[in-house]
Order: structure tokens, then sequence, then C-alpha cells
């Protein structure tokens, strides 16, 4: 009779601990990424490195949401700090990650989304990582210009060269805006400067990797 | 009758909480955030009145006269810009609540119009390949057999600069834009002539 008292004692309190613990001492490690397009993206925590590939659905589109999780569980209370992978650091010293073709990831900047913690803190560990394709700058050279009133366009967005500091008319010209990887651009002259015909050699491309510095921009005087 | 300085501390203390609750001009602030506004001409009321014009550029607006604290907003929108077709182009998103500090979260979202940037290609030939673009707007064309034969871009913005140019040349043929550039205005563009040789 006392010995299943103690059983039953034993049991309740083994069913108390479980609960307060919610059953549960091992945290896996995920999430989800945004608009991920091309992979791989190397996240790492805790000595463990995933390398994430895009899901893709069923026609092998690429969905908008991929899922990840880290191989190995976590201990309750054991710290992780997950981030793109380092491959360096910039002059500044600051960390240079390792990112995915053409794109740039990064933590999603909305509230909630920590990305470096105590596992067991959350009833579950879901950090989100958003991608966007990289953006580059265009631009090139001028020559021969030698009058107000240079306006360039790119599909609506103008750029109106003039005197540079100095007092002389610049030599090269770069957009204030940036073209996304793989959408196209066109560079027109949409206002002539006076007295001055320009015309643009090299002026359409479709973006890639790299900053665009080859459209050339050349100006003539008219003929009086 | 007891005048006692406790009760006109009371009193006092009455007024002021008063006219802290608001007597007439209220106390919290309704705004938000404008987008697509580029000419002027938009105005908002606020609970039928209160008219509020938001001039060319602006991103972000109140409202000239502040609602007591719990007290309803309402935003609507009374009229539009000139390049806006109609009060149904100008949505307005969170635009009615009830006001218990300042409101920033009203959207109003102006859709400007668009024209057609059409033209014609000479000479095309039938040949396969040709790729125009207006900035990242890109079309490739089909051969019809049809010289001259239509194209058309997508549609430009109002008031915004266009630029047809070629990112791809057709199999075979060099081909050049003439009236390439310009700036949209109330109508459509359909001279772009694109020449193939």
């Amino acid at each position: 009779m006392k010995k299943s008292i103690l059983a039953l004692c034993a049991l309740t309190l083994a069913a108390g601990l479980a609960a307060c613990g919610g059953g549960k001492s091992n945290y896996t490690v995920g999430g989800t990424v945004t608009n991920l397009q091309e992979g791989p993206l190397v996240l790492v925590t805790n000595g463990m490195e995933l390398a994430i590939q895009p899901q893709r659905d069923s026609a092998g589109k690429v969905l908008l949401t991929t899922n990840y999780a880290f191989p190995n569980q976590l201990e309750y209370g054991e710290a992780y700090n997950v981030t793109l992978k380092q491959i360096g650091t910039d002059s500044a010293g600051n960390a240079v990650y390792q990112q995915p073709p053409h794109q740039i990831c990064g933590p999603l900047n909305i509230s909630g989304n920590i990305t470096s913690d105590t596992a067991g803190r959350l009833a579950s560990i879901n950090i989100a990582f958003g991608c966007d394709y990289a953006s580059h700058s265009i631009g090139g050279t001028i020559t021969g210009l030698a009058a107000d009133g240079l306006v360039l366009n790119n599909g609506g967005v103008i750029l109106r060269v003039a005197k540079n500091e100095a007092g002389a008319y610049p030599g090269t010209f770069v957009f204030g805006s940036n073209v996304t990887y793989k959408q196209t651009y066109g560079v027109t002259v949409l206002e002539q400067p006076a007295g001055q015909t320009c015309s643009v050699a090299n002026g359409t491309g479709e973006m890639g990797d790299e900053d665009i510095t080859s459209i050339r921009v050349t100006c003539v005087t008219n003929p009086a | 009758m007891i005048r006692s300085p406790l009760r006109a501390g009371i009193a006092l203390a009455c007024a002021l909480s008063l006219s802290a609750c608001g007597g007439g001009d209220g106390d919290v602030y309704v705004g938000g955030t404008v987008l697509g506004v580029t000419k002027a001409g938009l105005v908002l009321t606020n609970n039928g009145g209160d008219d509020l014009a938001v001039p060319a550029g602006a991103v972000e607006f109140f409202f000239n006269t502040r609602v007591e604290t719990d007290a309803g907003y309402d935003v609507k929108v009374k009229a539009v810009p000139p390049n806006v077709d109609g009060i149904e182009n100008c949505v307005v998103s969170r635009g009615s609540g009830r006001a218990v500090f300042t409101i920033t979260s009203v959207r109003v979202t102006c859709q400007i119009r668009t024209h057609a940037l059409t033209g014609n290609i000479i000479g095309l030939n039938g040949a396969t390949g040709l790729v125009l673009v207006n900035g990242t707007d890109r079309q490739t064309i089909t051969p019809t057999g049809t010289d001259p034969q239509a194209f058309s871009m997508a549609p430009v913005t109002e008031d915004l600069p266009y630029g047809v140019t070629v990112l791809a040349q057709p199999a075979g043929r060099q081909c050049t834009v003439e009236n390439a550039t310009g700036t949209m205005g109330a109508s459509d563009i359909g001279n772009v002539i694109v020449r193939c040789a």
C-alpha cells in the first residue's frame, strides 16, 4: 500500500516536471527565407553550417517562402546566434558575409525577429531572413559637353548634367537610381544642351553583377 | 455656506481637467502618408469637413483641426489632382477609427493616369530577336509579316519621360529608333519609329 502511494507521488512529480518544461528539452533552430531566388544561402550557428536552396512548387517555380532548419537540436539554455556565413572583413572592420548569387539577404527587420537568444526562452525558434536581387549603378563617360541643359533619361529616371564644383562639365556620370539585377536599362538624351547635340552609345543593356560604367555620351557643337 | 479653500481648489481642478479634455479644438492630430501626389489638387476631409489641400510632392499630411480624445475620425477624398482620373483613383486605407493618440496611420494612394507608348517598326523583314526597352520595360518583338509593324511598350505615367532603345538587334538586321525619347503628356504617344535595315 505504502509503495503504491510512493509510485503515485513519483508519477505526479514526473508529470509536473514535464509540464514545467513544456515536455521539451531540445530545440530546433529554424525559420523562413523570403524571396530567395537562387541558392545557396549559407546560414551558420552553434558550429553548424546550413546551405539553403530555394523551395520550388511542382512546376519548378520558386516559392516566395523557403523553410529551413539546422540539423542538430540545441539544449534548453544553450545560446544561439544565426547569421550568414562570414567570409572576411572589409577595410572598415565590418563583417563581410557570403551572399547567394546576385542577391542580398539578411534578417528581416520586423519586431520580434530575434537572431540571437537562448534556446527555451521562446517556445520555438523561428528566425526570418529575406532576400532581394542586388542592384547596381549605371553610368559612363561624357565627352565634348560644353553647354548647360543636357538631360539624360533611363525609362523615366532623369539625370541633369551640370557643371561640377570646379566649374567644369563633368567627364563622367552616374544615375541616382540603381538598376536591379536582370532588369534592363536604356539611356537616351531627353534634352540637348544649348547649341550642342549629344548621342548615346552602349546605352542599353541588362544589369549583371557589376556597376555599369561603359555608357558613352558624345556631344558635338551644332554647325553655325 | 462654508467658503472653503478646498472647494475652490476642487472647482479649479475640475475646470482644468475639463479644458484638458478638449473644449472646442481637440488635442489629437489626425494624419498619415500620401503616395503618388505629384501635382496640387488633392483635397482630403475629416468627418466631412476641415478640408485639407495636400500640396504637390507631399509625402505626409495632418489636418489643421485636431479631434477630441476618443472622438471618431473618418478621412475621405474630396478632390484629386488633375493627373488622376476621378476620386476612385485616390484610395484611402485605414481612414477611420477612434482617435486616442496622434494618428499617423491613414494612407492615401493616388494612381496617376498612364498613356500608351506605341509606334511602328519599318523593315523588320521577318527577322526575329528584336528586343526594345524603355528603362526596365522590355518588349520582345515577334515578326507578324506586316510592314510597317505596330508595337506597344508598357503604358507610361503622365508627366514621366520615356526613352525607347534597342536591347537586342534582330537576326541579320540593324535597327535604330527615331522619336525615341520625350515626356509623356496628357495623351498617348504613337510616333516612335524603329527603322531596320
